[in-house]
């Protein structure tokens, strides 16, 4: 079942030059998808657009049944897609962290007593229980990105965005994030769709979607995008490393297999090559 | 050789005397030669930026001694403002900081207001945007108009335009995609090269410290945990798991190697030194171990 359906998606911030042209798109639900593009390459816009934030100068996008254009679902729209953006300090709004988490639930007209729940399952969730009186803007960046995904989830959407959520953590911090993005993805169902830089997590996600100049040009899982290195090249991103070593070795005249993109897979890979290379010496 | 930047003993405390109560930094001492890349990490919280803001005096230390250019930044607070002219601080997504009309005009405040004006400042604008890789057609255009990676590049120049003796950057490549983060990094160690500046990178991307940094410090809690080339701190992959933080991935496969009997070194951090390896590894010679 698709959670978002976009068709024949154009948007221009000018008028003139489409950001996104993009025939046909479908996410579906309880996936976790992740987008891929260099600066530039429209796939802020276009999560923006995905999630109803911007409506299409031309095209039509349908988030959870409802039409993003239609005006009076647009609570419904809101409440079934939350973002979260790369800088945390242009999404908090409270001067407390556990005030900031339950600014949605306290909108949303949810009772005191099941608020102060939500509040703590949130900060639990990403790690933050321990600064739940503290104040937001004496946080460190990482920290405070941790409150404001805590606050999304607090509004309990069916489905998320993040918008280069993990830019500004540190490896623990942003594999915490991860962890709990898995969470909610697999535990909970909640659709994600993840824009990234970071390879290392789009070999996670179920989908990869690669945009250059607002049209998708790769789809398809981690494996299959990833065993084409030149072209994610072409469009100016880098491949994890161990996928970038095994590139060069298949060029330096080795056969090994395609689409690594984890440790393990490449150590597993070496060492069958290595006794493969044994055994026909003995 | 005289040291561009030294910390003896510096403990910075926040909010001291009240209940909240936090000591950032803790007995830190360091000298960071002159003309060196220098990389910072540690996990969030770590007090990689406060250690970053006691450089050009936004932070005084609690106790200790802070020294630029052999310098005690704290003697006299009238030198507070040639501290400042030497030290540029980038800090973590400067592109908020952007405030001018035009790129060009966003870029020569700081000279401007060192005093360089006409020819003088025309050249130092240029020369500031080219190492940051802005064309000339960009000078022009509203900073709110262009693309994110060019905001951080015009930002970044505006600090760099005041000439720098020591240039201290918080995160400079966060956010960017992998050709920005090269292009910006590559343009940052050009400055470097010709000018014989010093560099202090703070940065959560272990393959990028491991790419350009000469010598690394590593913080945890507040203190200096490790201090030492890339391959000395690559090399410890323990302990920086323990410091909250994560090796390059090419380092975790010669570890996982090396569990498996296959290679004795782990110190490897870049790709091509990898693929020497690799390379007499698989093609049959066995001195790869």
């Amino acid at each position: 079942m698709n959670f978002i359906e976009a068709e024949n998606l154009k948007f221009s911030y000018d008028g003139t030059n489409n950001v996104v042209d993009i025939p046909k798109l479908f996410i579906e639900k309880g996936k976790h998808t992740a987008i891929l593009g260099h600066n530039g390459s429209g796939k802020s816009t276009l999560a923006k657009l995905l999630s109803g934030i911007l409506l299409p100068t031309s095209g039509k996008v349908v988030v959870n049944s409802y039409d993003t254009t239609d005006e009076s679902k647009f609570y419904d729209i809101r409440k079934s897609c939350g973002m979260v953006f790369q800088n945390p300090d242009n999404q908090i709004v409270a001067s407390v962290v556990e005030e900031d988490v339950a600014f949605a639930p306290e909108n949303l007209g949810i009772i005191p007593v099941r608020i102060r729940e939500i509040v703590e399952e949130c900060l639990f969730a990403v790690n933050m229980t321990e600064y739940s009186r503290h104040s937001t803007y004496k946080l460190s960046g990482g920290q405070k990105q941790r409150v404001a995904i805590a606050g999304i989830l607090a509004m309990q959407p069916e489905c998320v965005f993040f918008d280069e959520a993990t830019a500004m953590l540190d490896p623990i911090g942003r594999k915490e994030i991860m962890s709990a993005v898995d969470r909610l993805n697999k535990e909970l169902g909640i659709t994600v769709v993840s824009i990234t830089h970071y390879m290392n997590e789009a070999v996670e996600a179920d989908r990869v979607i690669v945009m250059n100049k607002g049209e998708i040009v790769m789809d398809g899982d981690p494996v299959s995008v990833f065993s084409m290195p030149e072209e994610l090249q072409g469009y100016g991103l880098a491949l994890p490393q161990v996928t970038e070593l095994f590139y060069h070795l298949e060029k330096d005249g080795y056969k090994l297999p395609r689409g690594v993109l984890h440790t393990m897979q490449a150590a597993d890979a070496i060492e069958n090559y290595v006794k493969g290379k044994n055994d026909a010496r003995s | 050789m005289m040291h561009a930047v030294e910390l003896q003993n510096v403990t910075v405390v926040y909010g001291s005397g009240t209940p909240l109560e936090k000591t950032a930094l803790k007995d830190i001492s360091l000298k960071i030669e002159e003309g060196s890349v220098v990389g910072l990490i540690g996990h969030t919280g770590s007090g990689k930026s406060t250690l970053v803001k006691l450089l050009n005096g936004l932070q005084k230390p609690f106790s200790g001694k802070v020294s630029i250019l052999s310098e005690d930044v704290w003697k006299d607070p009238k030198r507070m403002r040639w501290v400042r002219g030497k030290v540029g601080l980038v800090f973590q997504y400067p592109e908020y900081q952007l405030f001018e009309e035009t790129v060009y005009a966003d870029i020569a405040f700081g000279p401007k207001n060192m005093g360089f004006t006409g020819e003088e400042l025309d050249k130092t604008v240029r020369s500031a945007a080219k190492f940051c890789g802005l064309d000339d057609s960009v000078l022009l255009r509203s900073p709110f108009e262009i693309s994110g990676g060019q905001k951080r590049r015009a930002a970044i120049a505006g600090v760099i335009a005041m000439n720098p003796k020591v240039l201290v950057l918080d995160e400079p490549a966060a956010g960017l995609d992998p050709r920005g983060r090269t292009n910006i990094l590559d343009g940052l160690m050009e400055y470097k090269k010709q000018t014989g500046s010093t560099m202090i990178i703070v940065s959560h991307s272990m393959e990028d410290i491991a790419k350009y940094c000469d010598y690394i410090y590593v913080l945890k809690d507040g203190s200096l945990m490790m201090e030492g080339s890339a391959a000395t701190i690559f090399s410890n992959a323990e302990g920086l798991f323990e410091a909250g933080l994560d090796v390059p991935q090419i380092t975790k496969l010669f570890i996982e190697l090396k569990k498996r009997g296959l290679v004795e070194r782990t110190d490897i951090y870049t790709i091509n030194k990898a693929r020497q390896l690799m390379n007499s590894l698989l093609g049959g010679e066995s001195d790869a171990k």
